[in-house]
């Protein structure tokens, strides 16, 4: 018994069918790819140049540590997130881990440069200096995230949900990690509430909302 | 000695991932990435996808060619009718169509088109509200066929694979999925994982126990004769 093999007309059809629309190439993708990519940063650069970066109050070591190591960590997210060559993506287990492990790693690095500086441990603060940082990082985190799902929208057949979250956990990594740059406060409640915590929100997120956008988008009535 | 994407940012060419990441951001030419990744060993399909992805249109019929009757096949024992599976067949291609311009030269393309076929064919069904997904399974035949086909052959070769496929078709999703795309479909373990989005040694472990559970209603239908 012969295999079956797909009519003639079809293959006539699809290839007319992709005349008749034409796709973006790999070029008209990267052009396109560099304005949503200058928008992503436009919040970042807005804090920046509003509160300025610098210690503020926190023993510059402290800030420099844990600056360089929030970034060393949204650095290696981002390079998994996205770097894999696999049309796919990286593959879940991979990108499990790393929406998991990003706020984890963050909240180490924080620990670590708490525990080499034990003065800063304690700190009293309200919870009003929390939710600024929270939305500061709510601020610069958003943008990236939604310029990354935009640019990939519709395109994961495998596992949109955790690819989605572990994009939120690239966008809240550098979103903390600009919330860090321009924060005066220290504490552990404080770098948990307010610079932790965002990183899981926008992991949560991007779960939710990555699971939808990200999701291959089947043609209805493709004849 | 080949260039990694990381040195087309100055970045060390140990971290090539990193490089395509920032890739995303616009940070190289398409052309330079191509270049960078059209010395890789791999099928007809994907260096033909390659270049369709760089514009060149002519390309597209070839990708068609190289991975329609594969793809068609699957899709049949899929969904069981060949009007649905050239159905699936024609979106599964224009999805690639759509995304063309986000294909890395370098990138396997049939995994990905297999992925794209599944997915269509899980969307469909649970669209079309269907209690079970559909599966064939006719490996098991060669016995029957081996001797003349008398009536009492051919119910005992399709007793056999009712049997095979009632069982296959009990079995956990990504057991008959691992199954059917290693065993039925040939395809490495490394693509079905990729496929599956699993790792390797789940792939293993579950096509593993598909097989041994299939071994099964062979030993156990040799009892009852």
């Amino acid at each position: 018994m012969t295999a079956p093999l797909p009519s003639a007309e079809l293959r006539a059809r699809i290839l007319a069918k992709t005349r008749e629309a034409p796709s973006p190439t790999r070029a008209e993708v990267s052009k396109k790819r560099i304005p949503l990519a200058l928008g992503a940063l436009v919040p970042a650069i807005v804090v920046v140049a509003l509160l300025g970066l610098g210690p503020k109050g926190r023993p510059v070591e402290l800030a420099v540590l844990v600056s360089l190591g929030w970034a060393a960590v949204a650095m290696a997210t981002t390079s998994l997130a996205l770097g894999s060559r696999s049309p796919l993506g990286p593959s879940r287990p991979v990108l499990g881990l790393l929406a998991a492990s990003a706020p984890i790693l963050q909240l180490s690095i924080s620990a670590l440069g708490m525990a080499l500086f034990p003065d800063t441990w304690s700190g009293i603060l309200g919870p009003k200096n929390h939710a600024t940082c929270m939305m500061l990082s709510a601020f610069m985190g958003a943008a990236p995230l939604g310029a990354m799902l935009f640019h990939l929208r519709g395109l994961d057949p495998v596992s949109p949900h955790v690819r989605g979250a572990a994009l939120g956990a690239t966008a809240g990594a550098w979103a903390g990690t600009g919330a860090m740059l321009v924060c005066p406060h220290h504490g552990a409640i404080h770098v948990l509430v307010g610079h932790v915590l965002p990183v899981v929100l926008f992991t949560l997120a991007g779960l939710v909302v990555g699971g939808r956008v990200l999701a291959l988008q089947s043609r209805a009535n493709a004849r | 000695m080949p260039l990694s994407a990381g040195a087309t940012f100055g970045a060390p060419s140990v971290f090539p991932a990193l490089g395509r990441a920032f890739s995303f951001f616009g940070g190289a030419s398409a052309a330079t990435v191509a270049s960078v990744y059209e010395e890789g060993p791999r099928s007809r399909a994907s260096l033909a996808m390659a270049r369709y992805g760089r514009g060149d249109d002519a390309a597209f019929a070839e990708v068609y060619d190289e991975l329609s009757p594969r793809l068609f096949r699957y899709l049949v024992r899929l969904t069981r009718e060949e009007a649905r599976a050239e159905d699936l067949l024609q979106q599964t291609f224009l999805q690639m169509h759509d995304a063309r311009g986000r294909f890395l030269p370098g990138a396997d393309v049939v995994p990905w088109a297999y992925a794209i076929a599944r997915r269509l064919f899980i969307d469909g069904t649970r669209r079309r509200k269907r209690d079970h997904l559909h599966d064939e399974y006719e490996d098991e035949r060669s016995a029957a066929q081996n001797t003349a086909p008398s009536g009492e052959a051919v119910a005992s070769a399709r007793e056999l694979s009712d049997a095979l496929r009632t069982r296959l078709d009990a079995l956990p999703e990504l057991q008959r999925e691992a199954f059917r795309l290693v065993r039925e479909e040939g395809l490495s373990i490394a693509e079905a994982a990729e496929i599956l989005g699993v790792t390797q040694a789940a792939v293993k472990l579950r096509a593993h126990r598909a097989y041994e559970s299939l071994r099964d209603v062979l030993a156990e239908l040799g009892e009852e004769r």
